[in-house]
């Protein structure tokens, strides 16, 4: 069912995950985040999606980090802090995790991955016309930039669009101290 | 038990390569314990940095396993860009921050 | 703080940096130009070319980066971008075709060169964009002038000093005068 190299990533993930909620040392968490886009990456190539293992990559060890650490330079920071984890509220923790297994609870039901148009309706007909089609319709051997910028083009202009408004109201707001 | 990998092309190198990564992810799942405890922090830069080798190691090794070299791009970012990371923190650590 | 030595930039990392970075912003447009036949595309390559800055600013000195950066390129390529996608998309609809309708332009394989063209587009907004982002982060909200901002400027400009004999293209041979004035 969970392969060896799964079960190992699956843990590497989760414990990162924890580790970067629990640390108290900000500079900490954060090198633990970037442990965590590295389980993460590698979790992607494993399953086969390795489109999204290389924005995780380059961006978990490209740039995240490094905005992370600007941005808490400018900020104090605790040290010589004698616990090394945050205080956790109990009760919260066993509501999530209740919360989290009674999510898990209905992953059976779901239809299993690459099943056909008929077990899958919501994306089975149109996920199979583009792995058939889109070498033919438009000459790109990665099916994912075929749909990402041929079939879905709208959606990818959008983004392309929110990310630079995006970074134009960033820039807009810091944009006194920046080019004093 | 590696049979149940379920993953790559099935053939005798492919199981070992597979095999060879599942020890490097535990590694690094070990390794984890020094990023959690590393009494400074250069101890948890350089735990991570050994992780993201792992990761760079893991990844080329799927890639030959799976027999898909398109994979190989990933770990190349990786190989360029870790450091990048570690540069990043180690510099933050001198004077907090004030180095930058 | 102040029994210590002032920082000097280390020359393992300028000489690593200055080693790697044509390699990384190669690979960056690789994956952006490349995205159509392997993994990778504008989003994916545009952050591994931003990172060639970041790693220039942590290398030499984020302020003698950013004073080495021609802003009206950052702003030209970032709105370039848009400009680039836009441009692409109705440019189908003045040739008789929809919007985003890539097929009816008059080159053999349209679709394929007009998706990487679309592809440097959306690399070059997000390189421009996170670039941006980096320095705005790094550079807004300065502490307040004190003495770590003065060694910081001491510290970047005696590397610079000692480091002088490097070739005009990277930032530190021009930075000696332009340290100061952050």
């Amino acid at each position: 069912m969970i392969t060896w190299i799964e079960g190992g990533l699956l843990l590497f993930v989760v414990l990162t995950a924890l580790m970067t909620a629990m640390l108290r040392d900000v500079l900490a968490a954060i090198i633990v985040f970037g442990g965590y886009s590295l389980g993460m990456a590698i979790l992607w190539v494993v399953l086969q999606a390795p489109d999204v293992g290389l924005t995780e990559a380059a961006v978990g060890a490209g740039v995240m980090t490094v905005l992370f650490l600007v941005t808490i330079a400018r900020t104090t920071r605790m040290t010589g802090l004698e616990v090394t984890t945050v205080d956790v509220n109990w009760s919260a923790a066993v509501l999530c995790v209740v919360f989290v297994f009674a999510v898990l609870a209905t992953v059976p039901a779901l239809p299993a991955v690459g099943a056909g148009p008929e077990a899958n309706p919501a994306f089975g007909e149109v996920s199979s016309y583009y792995i058939e089609n889109a070498y033919d319709d438009t000459h790109v051997e990665n099916v994912v930039t075929a749909v990402l910028v041929a079939y879905r083009g709208f959606d990818t202009f959008g983004e392309a669009t929110v990310v630079f408004a995006a970074g134009v109201a960033v820039l807009t707001v810091l944009r006194r101290e920046v080019f004093e | 038990m590696i049979e149940g990998i379920g993953i790559g092309t099935g053939g005798t190198g492919s199981t070992l390569l597979l095999a060879g990564a599942v020890g490097v992810v535990f590694v690094s799942v070990l390794l984890l314990g020094r990023v959690m405890l590393g009494p400074t922090m250069q101890d948890r830069v350089i735990a991570l940095n050994v992780i993201g080798s792992n990761a760079v190691i893991v990844i080329a090794l799927l890639a030959g396993a799976m027999d898909e070299p398109a994979f190989l791009d990933i770990a190349l970012v990786y190989a360029l860009l870790n450091f990048l990371m570690s540069i990043a923190i180690s510099k933050f650590t001198v004077e907090r921050g004030g180095v930058l | 703080m102040t029994s210590r030595r002032p920082y000097v930039e280390s020359p393992v990392i300028m000489s690593t940096v200055r080693l790697v970075a044509p390699f990384v912003l190669t690979f960056g447009i690789f994956v952006t130009l490349h995205g159509a036949s392997s993994p990778g595309g504008g989003f994916q390559g545009g952050v591994i070319v931003a990172s060639v800055i970041v790693m220039l600013s942590f290398a030499y000195g984020i302020d003698l980066t950013w004073e080495w950066l021609d802003k009206r390129v950052l702003v030209g390529i970032t709105a370039g971008g848009v400009a680039l996608f836009g441009g692409i998309a109705l440019g189908a609809v003045l040739l008789g075709g929809q919007f985003l309708e890539l097929a009816v332009y008059p080159v053999k394989d349209a679709v394929k060169y007009g998706i990487e063209l679309v592809e440097v587009g959306i690399a070059m907004i997000v390189t421009g964009v996170i670039v941006s982002l980096f320095f705005a982060l790094a550079r807004g909200a300065m502490p307040p002038a004190g003495e770590t901002d003065a060694d910081t400027e001491r510290g970047g400009n005696e590397a610079a000093a000692t480091d002088g004999g490097n070739g005009s293209a990277s930032p530190s041979a021009e930075s000696t005068d332009g340290g100061e004035n952050a």
